[in-house]
């Protein structure tokens, strides 16, 4: 990929499945019931199915940074989550570069990454700031 | 009611260590297929996995919050610094504070606390990870 302001990254997609907001309320120890039980979500108002956990959305940014540059190192990721993942979801991120720095023997890149769905476009907003080592 | 003196609170806070197993669990249930690359670096979002070491379940912050937790409270945004790569097989520590809690109303959910508090992730005394959540707890 060459690195310039306005290039965009590759997509990064993934089918959310209702396995895994199981296995993240275990890696949280989240008892939140509208990870677990689609009745208490149509109850509050919220949708019709489980709603994935933030967590689990920020690591489909973190990994759509991975897949497009592996050799960088992440500085720091800024994250609004406008909207919910649902389980059964499938979500596609979305990224460009949106600044670029020469460092001596890095380069620093920011990029701007959107998570959508069938449902909705940027349910999650992100900022991330990587370093690339020209070395 | 949420208790009015949360904020400053200090987290009791707690320690953890990713194993190899648990980072391809992770890495599975996210979709990342490389599991582990050559640097022993674990998935990044450990740094939010974080959240279960803080020394309450979130049950039993909820409980000291005086939160019902089947009001459905969200995580609105969340900063994350990454100082150093989290790697299998260390010890961290985790601590914890209450920054703020502000009352708001939604037009989309109704009325709402806010409530922000820091996370940071050690190693040795030094700050690996630091991140800020801003969770949105419905009344």
């Amino acid at each position: 990929m060459e690195f310039k302001v306005g290039n965009k990254i590759e997509d990064w997609s993934y089918t959310v499945k209702q396995k895994n907001l199981v296995d993240w309320s275990k890696f949280l120890k989240d008892p939140n019931p509208i990870h677990l039980n689609q009745s208490k979500v149509k109850e509050l108002g919220l949708g019709n199915y489980c709603i994935n956990q933030g967590p689990a959305n920020i690591a489909y940014i973190l990994n759509s940074i991975n897949y497009n540059f592996p050799n960088s190192k992440i500085l720091s990721l800024t994250n609004k989550l406008k909207g919910n993942v649902f389980s059964g979801d499938n979500i596609n991120v979305t990224g460009k570069i949106i600044d670029l720095k020469n460092e001596n023997n890095s380069i620093l890149l920011t990029l701007l990454l959107k998570l959508d769905t069938q449902r909705a476009k940027s349910l999650v907003i992100s900022i991330a700031k990587i370093s690339l080592s020209k070395i | 009611m949420i208790k009015s003196d949360i904020i400053g609170h200090k987290f009791p806070g707690g320690s953890f260590l990713i194993d190899k197993d648990i980072n391809n669990l992770v890495n599975k249930s996210t979709g990342k297929i490389d599991s582990l690359d050559k640097s022993n670096d674990s998935h990044q979002i450990f740094s939010m996995i974080a959240l279960s070491n803080i020394g309450y379940t979130l049950q039993e912050f909820f409980d000291f919050l005086n939160y019902d937790v089947n009001k459905g409270p969200m995580l609105g945004e969340c900063d994350i610094k990454f100082y150093y790569p989290l790697k299998l097989n260390k010890n961290y520590d985790v601590q914890g504070i209450i920054e703020s809690l502000e009352f708001k109303r939604s037009k989309k959910i109704g009325d709402i606390d806010i409530m922000k508090f820091r996370i940071d992730i050690l190693h040795n005394y030094k700050i690996i990870t630091e991140i800020l959540y801003t969770w949105i707890l419905p009344r």
